[in-house]
């Protein structure tokens, strides 16, 4: 069935059939009409089941929050459509078998989307690795059980071009490939061969090297190009795979709205059937990607809706909400909003934004202190910073993750907020520093199950601020810091191809002893105590030999 | 609260939320009154599955062609696993609504899990599979993040071994492999015993293999004490077993025990419940999705962390008993319906073990007297609708027998399943015809062309032919495999497998033999298809003597 008459048919209300017992496969599926009953339909009302969830997240202790930042994973991606939860109760009570089950939903995603196949995974990171292994095997179970130890395969290397490199390669790292970084076009002419067993770009990275020219150099060499799109929206026919991509990825959880642990993978047919070799049920190196059947259905109840749906009326509602925000923010004095619509030509991160700002003089309060407060009191929003500088401060809130209800919620409690009274800020003078920490330490980092001896090398201290190195078993790096009193806050990032760790340090000083906590950004935290070493010139003269060894020198 | 008060808790039905006061901080609320998984309408398990609700055609599944099955298997993740309990579908929509941060959620989580099951800590994943693999990256990592970056190359790493007994090698230590370690097999304790040293990051055990019980040389008990002044932690992988409270394989000794969230406790198919030391599974949190690195691809949702719980708490609260009664009742049905049918037998056999635990009906006949094998009604049943999925097998002695498991069917499903085993078994059949001669003698060499889903690949037989039975070998592009088989006519069938530790493969080629070309198509098992061209390998020996030198050579 053609793309065309499918999404005809999607505006089509229930169907009836009759029960007949056939041998399967033989039939053709029974309606094209897909789950058009679903559409806009739940059960409950929206804001019972969303104050049902507050309630059980708060029995543990947890509180929920509006969400105006955007799609970050770790604040919980995106709220899937009422339609997607829907269909995914649906088939919550029946079983079957995964392999037809995703013959099925490939079969439809294809004809939704216009791609030759679709194949949904468990996030598009997983989406990376299975992809990758699907280039290594070529759908050969024998490679497929061997990976990650790749000895005697035939392709073992992936391409990225270096503006790729993020930190999501490492789903492609995770098969045991080894990645060749290129520079530019005659660098990857250089490097591309008989070993490449795939090119992969980040949708948002390639300008510094576009995607038709390294599809130009990779097509007469067979070599598939991967495209991760993940915060993109849909396009038809999908504007990375007209432009030379073999495969492209998709995050659930972001603008697709469809099951948070969910990707979608678009593309050759025969690449994708590799990939599902390569995923969870089947046994292998990609079972710890486990997707349900609930999971692909839920992701092909997204397209679906995604296709079916009125996407200008969705964005004047997300316009209205921040409007409605802007507003009642703007009632307070000396406080002011504007909307700014998206790019029409943008096809990721598609959502309108409002910028809330004031005189930090005036309002005595900054837009990073305000986002602070908003998130990290009840009821929580989360809001991002729009600018800090003098005279201009604010905070930047997007629409497209906002359910209904929120702009309510948002609006009072920003305007709430700002509207509190403060008092001009009072510059509070720095503590003079309890001690000198110039000198070298000795650290013993407690991680969560594990114990390392690092070490500290400040060599320059001015007033309460200080620097040096940063000694750790597989680094060495810069790292700052400043001490007020006996507390010590110091900072060191480490940015590599691929990843980034930045290590705070929070302690306090006591007489030689420095000891506290260590936070890690999103790898959590350990902590940390820190003793002077107190250096011991070795007296003993440098005897300079005066002609080549003439043995053991054990007994000088 | 602990985990006695909990327990009593969760009897009281229903409970009043409590009320949140507006302006309260972050996770000043721990734990309040606990279950509002109850405030959702729990409706009744007994939703009596009928043959006209079952074969509906608006079904969802079936609106893409695809066609569900009874599951009389058992929680197969090919199948679908388990159906989610209704408490864990209503705590997943209800999290659906709300945007939460997801460390904070761990934590609330991790600690209500503790209260629930008297372990430290606990952690869901996405999947067992992918638990597996975060509690091996943080064995690995300590919690270094360092580390954690770098997997799966481990070069410069203190720990970088795994070991695992002999007999607990299997397909799932591929997501152990999956970290760059090194698998180390023991079969004894002093085995064990020599081969920890401080490369060691952890012991692998399954907890099925009945090696590992109470009393075997290599029981649990005996490897924890064994481990223990060595600090090494040893995981016990349990997916498909009964929650014990608590888990009983801590008791035994165990460090970490790893449960599936879509096996016995009817959480969410692809979630996994780790359960033990809390600083490894704080490690193990911090090498899972959403934190970038190697488990970035193991993407868990907020609703399947709240669903797990939720599955953990119906768990605790669950009538085990009236379960197993209800189901000794279907299995009443259904032997009491086949007692018509001559030469079948029936026998209710109830599992003791935790693993798999539920009764079941073992069906047998003699397989010539019925001319009907085990794999034949395996396969009648499940591709023809009705679907029933059964567990089949071929006895040597002559008879054969298919079980039906009872532990995943739904309420109503019993007569479905009475009905139609009833038609399927007492349905006449008439003796097997004999082989029919073979059209060709494939005996010799052959070139083969294999056509995988994403590449080719050229392999060799070596056949020899006996009559209507051919055996040989088969040369892959890892392996040699073994291969045996048959040709009536024209048509030949052959297996080729290869056992190797911790995997299994099987390729299955149907074809014909036409002149000196055999072609057809390549059955991989859960690895799904490829298509197969094979020629006659009709190269001469080559002609040259071989001269046998008569001492050692002169010349090299």
């Amino acid at each position: 069935m053609k793309r065309r008459d499918i999404i005809k048919g999607l505006t089509l209300l229930p169907f009836a059939g009759s029960a007949s017992a056939t041998v399967l496969k033989k039939e053709e599926p029974l309606n094209k009409n897909g789950f058009a009953f679903l559409s806009g339909v739940s059960k409950t009302p929206d804001v019972e089941l969303a104050d049902r969830g507050r309630k059980i997240l708060k029995s543990i202790g947890v509180e929920p929050f509006v969400n105006c930042k955007g799609t970050n994973t770790i604040m919980g991606g995106s709220v899937a459509r009422p339609e997607v939860r829907l269909a995914m109760d649906a088939v919550a009570t029946l079983n079957v078998q995964m392999d037809e089950l995703v013959d099925g939903v490939g079969k439809r995603l294809a004809e939704l989307t216009g791609a030759e196949w679709g194949l949904v995974t468990s996030g598009a990171a997983a989406g990376i690795k299975l992809c990758t292994i699907a280039c290594i095997t070529g759908g050969n179970p024998e490679k497929l059980i061997r990976i990650p130890d790749l000895t005697g395969f035939e392709k073992t290397e992936v391409i990225i071009p270096s503006g790729s490199r993020t930190v999501y390669d490492q789903s492609v790292r995770t098969t045991g490939v080894k990645i060749i970084t290129v520079e530019n076009e005659d660098d990857l002419k250089k490097k591309i061969g008989p070993r490449t067993a795939m090119i992969y770009i980040d949708a948002e990275k390639e300008d510094f090297l576009p995607l038709e020219i390294i599809s130009k150099i990779a097509k007469p060499l067979n070599v598939p190009v991967f495209v991760d799109a993940a915060a993109h929206i849909l396009t038809f026919p999908n504007v990375h795979l007209s432009r030379g991509a073999d495969v492209v990825a998709f995050s659930g959880g972001k603008g697709l709205k469809a099951p948070g642990s969910c990707g979608l993978l678009l593309g050759r047919k025969d690449l994708l059937m590799s990939t599902w070799q390569a995923a969870a049920p089947h046994h292998g190196p990609g079972r710890d990607n486990k997707v349900s059947r609930e999971e692909h259905i839920g992701m092909l109840a997204a397209v679906e809706t995604w296709v079916q749906m009125d996407h200008k009326n969705e964005m004047q509602t997300w316009v209205n909400w921040l409007e409605f925000i802007g507003k009642q923010a703007a009632t307070v004095k000396g406080v002011s909003f504007r909307i700014k619509m998206p790019d029409p030509k943008l096809v990721h991160h598609v959502t309108p934004y409002l910028f809330i700002t004031w005189d930090p003089d005036k309002l005595h309060v900054s837009g990073q202190e305000i986002s602070e407060e908003l998130g990290n009191t009840y009821p929580r929003v989360g809001v991002a910073i729009y600018k800090d500088e003098p005279g201009l401060t604010g905070i930047s809130l997007v629409g497209y993750m906002m359910v209904p209800g929120d702009d309510q919620l948002a609006a009072s409690r920003i305007r709430e907020v700002l509207s509190k009274q403060r008092s001009p800020r009072v510059p509070i003078p720095m503590k003079s520093p309890g001690i000198n920490m110039i000198g070298r330490w000795d650290m013993e980092v407690q991680f969560y199950n594990s114990r390392e001896r690092q070490e500290l090398f400040i060599d320059t201290q001015e007033g309460n601020y200080f620097s040096g190195t940063y000694k750790s078993q597989f680094s060495e790096r810069i790292i700052n810091g400043t001490i007020e009193g006996d507390v010590v806050k110091m900072q060191s990032i480490w940015v590599v191809p691929g990843d980034r760790i930045q290590t705070t340090f929070q302690g306090s000083v006591n007489g030689e002893t420095l000891s506290g906590d260590i936070d890690m950004n999103e790898f959590l935290s350990a902590k940390f105590s820190a003793k002077r070493k107190q250096s011991v010139i070795l007296k003993k003269p440098v005897v300079f030999p005066k002609g080549r060894p003439q043995g053991g020198n054990f007994l000088i | 609260m602990n985990r006695r008060k909990l327990i009593k808790g969760l009897a009281m039905l229903p409970i009043a939320s409590s009320v949140i006061s507006n302006e309260k901080l972050i996770a000043a609320v721990p734990g309040t009154s606990g279950d509002n998984l109850r405030n959702a309408e729990t409706t009744d398990y007994e939703q009596n599955t009928t043959f006209t609700s079952f074969m509906d055609e608006s079904n969802i599944f079936r609106s893409i062609g695809v066609e569900p099955v009874i599951n009389c298997m058992g929680t197969f993740t090919i199948i679908g696993g388990s159906l989610e309990r209704p408490a864990v579908r209503t705590a997943m929509e209800a999290a659906s609504h709300n945007f939460v941060q997801y460390d904070e959620l761990a934590d609330g989580i991790g600690q209500r899990l503790a209260d629930l099951t008297g372990a430290e800590w606990g952690m869901v994943s996405a999947g067992c599979a992918a638990g597996l693999k975060h509690i091996t990256a943080a064995c690995v990592t300590g919690g270094n993040p360092e580390k954690l970056i770098r997997i799966p190359d481990l070069t410069g790493f203190d720990k970088t071994e795994v070991i695992i007994p002999g007999f607990s090698r299997n397909a799932y230590d591929h997501a152990i492999r999956n970290i760059g370690v090194k698998i180390i097999s023991v079969n004894t304790p002093e085995e064990l015993e020599k081969s920890i040293n401080p490369k060691t990051a952890m012991i692998y055990i399954r907890s099925t293999d009945t090696d590992t019980f109470t009393g075997q040389p290599l029981s649990l008990e005996e490897i924890a004490r064994i481990a223990k002044p060595h600090k090494v932690p040893v995981l016990v992988d349990a997916a498909a077993e009964n929650l014990t409270l608590p888990p009983v394989h801590l008791k035994r000794g165990a460090t970490i025990v790893a449960y599936s969230g879509g096996k016995a406790i009817c959480g969410p198919q692809c979630a996994g419940l780790m359960l033990g030391d809390k600083s490894i599974l704080m490690s193990a949190w911090q090498a899972s999705s959403p934190h970038h690195g190697p488990g970035r691809d193991n993407k868990v949702g907020r609703e399947e962390m709240i669903g797990m719980m939720a599955a953990v708490e119906d768990w605790v609260k669950r009538d085990h008993a009236g379960d197993w009664k209800r189901w000794l009742s279907w299995l009443d049905v259904i032997a009491k319906k086949l007692s018509t049918v001559e030469g079948i037998k029936t026998e209710v056999i109830e599992r003791t073990l935790l693993d798999n635990k539920t009764p079941v009906l073992k069906v047998s006949w003699d397989s010539s007297r019925l001319h009907l094998s085990g794999f034949e009604v395996a396969e009648e049943l499940g591709r023809n609708k009705p679907r029933i999925a059964v567990w089949a097998e071929d006895e040597s002695n002559g008879y054969s027998f298919f079980n039906v498991t009872t532990g995943q069917m739904q309420a109503g499903e019993e007569k479905i399943v009475a009905e139609r085993l009833y038609e399927v078994l007492s349905r006449k059949r008439s003796p097997k015809p004999g082989m029919i001669a073979p059209s060709a003698n494939l005996t010799g060499a052959w070139d083969v062309r294999v056509q995988f889903f994403s590449s080719i690949s050229q392999h060799n037989f070596t056949i020899i032919q006996d009559g209507n039975w051919i055996s040989g070998s088969h040369k892959g592009d890892m392996d040699v495999l073994n291969l045996s088989g048959t040709i009536e006519g024209d048509q030949i069938k052959f297996r080729s497998t290869k056992r190797i530790i911790g995997d299994d493969l099987e390729f299955l080629f149907k074809g014909i033999i036409v002149g000196d070309t055999m072609s057809g198509d390549i059955h991989m098992g859960e690895y799904r298809t490829a298509k197969f061209t094979a020629t006659r390998n009709t190269t001469k020996p080559v002609r040259k003597k071989v001269m046998i030198p008569a001492g050692p050579p002169l010349a090299t």
